[in-house]
């Protein structure tokens, strides 16, 4: 008959979540898109800077949505990868491994975003705002662009 | 017209090694892949294998891989394959016996797993077990089913793990726990709810792309996994 | 003979591939957002994504997000909304809405990228932070 190893309960958690985080996610991503590409911060000069960020992200609301689109995705995609263990990997040690290596992954990631998010602070006084010029014209030569970049940077 | 087939040979008691061998035939209109294997056994190769019976599409014995996609022989007219060569294989996924014939013990383990009859512990009453037709029609697609094996042996996650019980199985689990006379459905949902149950399935459709009684197969699954998910959450 | 690959089939392989695309991704991303810990180093990052080698990789990465999210509802759409016999055609309509996405995305990309290969400069920004400066 068959072996029972194979059989071993559960699964359905991973499917309701992938379709519910699913549903979720859509919204968040296009948010996502909307804020870090299309708000006036940003295409008012061109590039997503610090200050673009923090704009938003000074407020724990935004601050609330950020950490949740984080989970959300960490656990969507690493619930995916734990499937595809499920179909791939038959061997018991590998797939412990495998498993392991996984909730590793979840534990590692999932605290590093949110330190990010949670310890944000905003730019020391004096140092802001941040103007943006677009590099336009004719091609530069590569040491000239160098150069640039270092006052750049230095700069303050 | 003359059509050639490449028909997928093997014969372990021969020690042969699994190959293909050419035959080339001609095939009046209307002759099915089936009618072919027939007279390349009668005129030309008396030693191909293969299984059969009903000839009409009815019996599920000449399920095969036919230029790529799991199909009847019988069900499956040469006239409308394209291509200028006809593949001919044993369904994919399980161990070949001879030529076309596969070992179908996997299949009917899975089948039995689930317990394919009617569980009722009431009293049976002196008459049949009615149902209304509303409840009838419910179950009535899924009762098609011939057991052919075209859909568990195309499905990826059955190559994948072996284990799976596969759709031929989750639709037969369906066409009971759906039924509103049986009572059995917590015994089935501990084979369905598991690891190499219900959640293997991620809906690829080659399955349903196979069936030769058109069942609407992702369907039903993805129906069992929805009420097992709705008593649970 | 290799078993056909039809509609669903692709659809499944490449929801797979974009998927663990888009973890590899996501940790990349959760590394490179962790430098806002310091906005210089923060902006610089920004400014090299405005160059051209990466506008062209933003191009792959939203043509991924869309396809995986695309698919995503068409699973959906499978599971609750009983659309198994149309799926073949929900995966056109959704290849359609894709390209039409990626397309838009690639008019606001694309004039960056191709600047770039014919200035030969893939990797400098398009764009630079004047740090301290005042508006
Ligand atoms: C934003 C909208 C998204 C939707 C609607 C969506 C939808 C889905 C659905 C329904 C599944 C289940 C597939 C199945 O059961 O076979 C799935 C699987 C998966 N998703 Fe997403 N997803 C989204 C975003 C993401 C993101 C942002 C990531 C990566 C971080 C991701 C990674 C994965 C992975 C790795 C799988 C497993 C692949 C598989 O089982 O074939 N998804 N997604
Ligand atoms: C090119 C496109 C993208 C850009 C420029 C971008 C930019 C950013 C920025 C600036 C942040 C910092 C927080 C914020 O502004 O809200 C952030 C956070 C985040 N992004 Fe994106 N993003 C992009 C695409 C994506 C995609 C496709 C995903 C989904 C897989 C994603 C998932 C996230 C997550 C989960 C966070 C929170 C990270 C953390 O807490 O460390 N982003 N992104
Ligand atoms: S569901 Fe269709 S393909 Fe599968 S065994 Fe039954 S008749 Fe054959
Ligand atoms: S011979 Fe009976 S189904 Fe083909």
């Amino acid at each position: 008959m068959l072996r029972e190893k194979g059989f071993e309960p559960g699964g359905q958690f991973i499917w309701f979540f992938h379709r519910v985080s699913g549903f979720a996610l859509v919204i968040l991503l296009i948010l996502h898109f909307a804020w870090v590409h299309f708000s006036t911060d940003v295409t008012s000069d061109g590039l997503l800077t610090f200050n673009d960020v923090m704009n938003r992200l000074s407020s724990p609301f935004f601050k609330a949505i950020d950490l949740s689109f984080l989970v959300l995705a960490l656990a969507h995609g690493l619930m995916g990868v734990m499937l595809s263990i499920q179909d791939y990997i038959k061997r018991q040690g590998l797939r412990m491994i495998a498993v392991g290596t996984v909730w590793i992954l979840a534990i590692v990631f999932g605290v590093w975003g949110s330190v990010t998010i949670l310890t944000l602070k905003p730019h020391e006084p004096g140092t802001t705002p941040e103007p943006v010029r677009k590099v336009t014209g004719v091609p530069q030569p590569a040491e000239e662009n160098q150069a640039l970049w270092q006052i750049v940077e230095d700069g303050q | 017209m003359e059509r050639t087939f490449k028909i997928f040979r093997y014969d372990p008691e021969k020690n042969g090694k699994p190959h293909f061998q050419t035959y080339k035939l001609d095939c009046p209109s209307g002759c099915t892949v089936l009618d072919a294997l027939y007279n390349i056994k009668g005129e030309l190769d008396g030693t191909l294998t293969y299984r059969r019976s009903c000839r009409s599409g009815i019996c599920g014995s000449c399920g095969m891989k036919i230029n790529g996609i799991n199909c009847l022989a019988c069900k499956t007219q040469v006239e409308f394959l394209k291509g200028k060569v006809i593949y001919v294989e044993p369904l994919p996924g399980f161990p070949i016996l001879r030529d076309l014939v596969i070992d179908l013990e996997p299949f009917w383990e899975k089948f039995e797993a689930i317990k394919p009859y009617l569980i009722n512990n009431s009293k049976p009453p002196t008459t049949e077990r009615y149902q209304s037709e509303e409840d009838q029609l419910k179950i009535e697609e899924a009762s098609w089913c011939i057991l052919c094996n075209c859909c568990t042996s195309s499905c990826p996650s059955f190559w994948a793990n072996k284990e799976y019980l596969g759709p031929a199985a989750l639709l037969k689990a369906y066409r009971f726990v759906f039924d509103s006379r049986d009572q059995g459905a917590e015994e089935r949902y501990r084979m369905l709810n598991t690891r190499s149950g219900l959640w293997r399935c991620h809906t690829i459709f080659n399955c349903m792309d196979a069936c030769p009684q058109d069942i609407n197969i992702t369907d039903y699954i993805s129906q069992l996994k929805t009420r097992i998910v709705s008593e649970r959450y | 003979m290799r078993y056909r690959i039809r509609t669903g089939a692709l659809a499944f392989i490449l929801h797979r591939a974009t998927g663990l695309a888009l973890v590899l991704y996501l940790f990349v991303h959760i590394f490179s957002v962790s430098r806002l810990a310091n906005p210089a180093s923060f902006n610089e990052e920004m400014a090299l994504y405005s160059s051209a080698l990466f506008k062209f990789v933003e191009l792959g990465l939203l043509g991924v997000v869309v396809a995986h999210v695309l698919n995503g509802a068409r699973i959906i759409a499978v599971d609750f909304w009983g659309a198994s016999r149309k799926q073949a055609t929900v995966f056109y309509v959704a290849v359609g809405v894709g390209t039409l996405v990626v397309l838009y995305g690639a008019i606001h990309l694309l004039p960056a990228v191709f600047d770039g290969i014919s200035s030969g400069q893939l990797l400098s920004p398009s764009y630079e932070v004047i740090h301290g400066g005042g508006h």
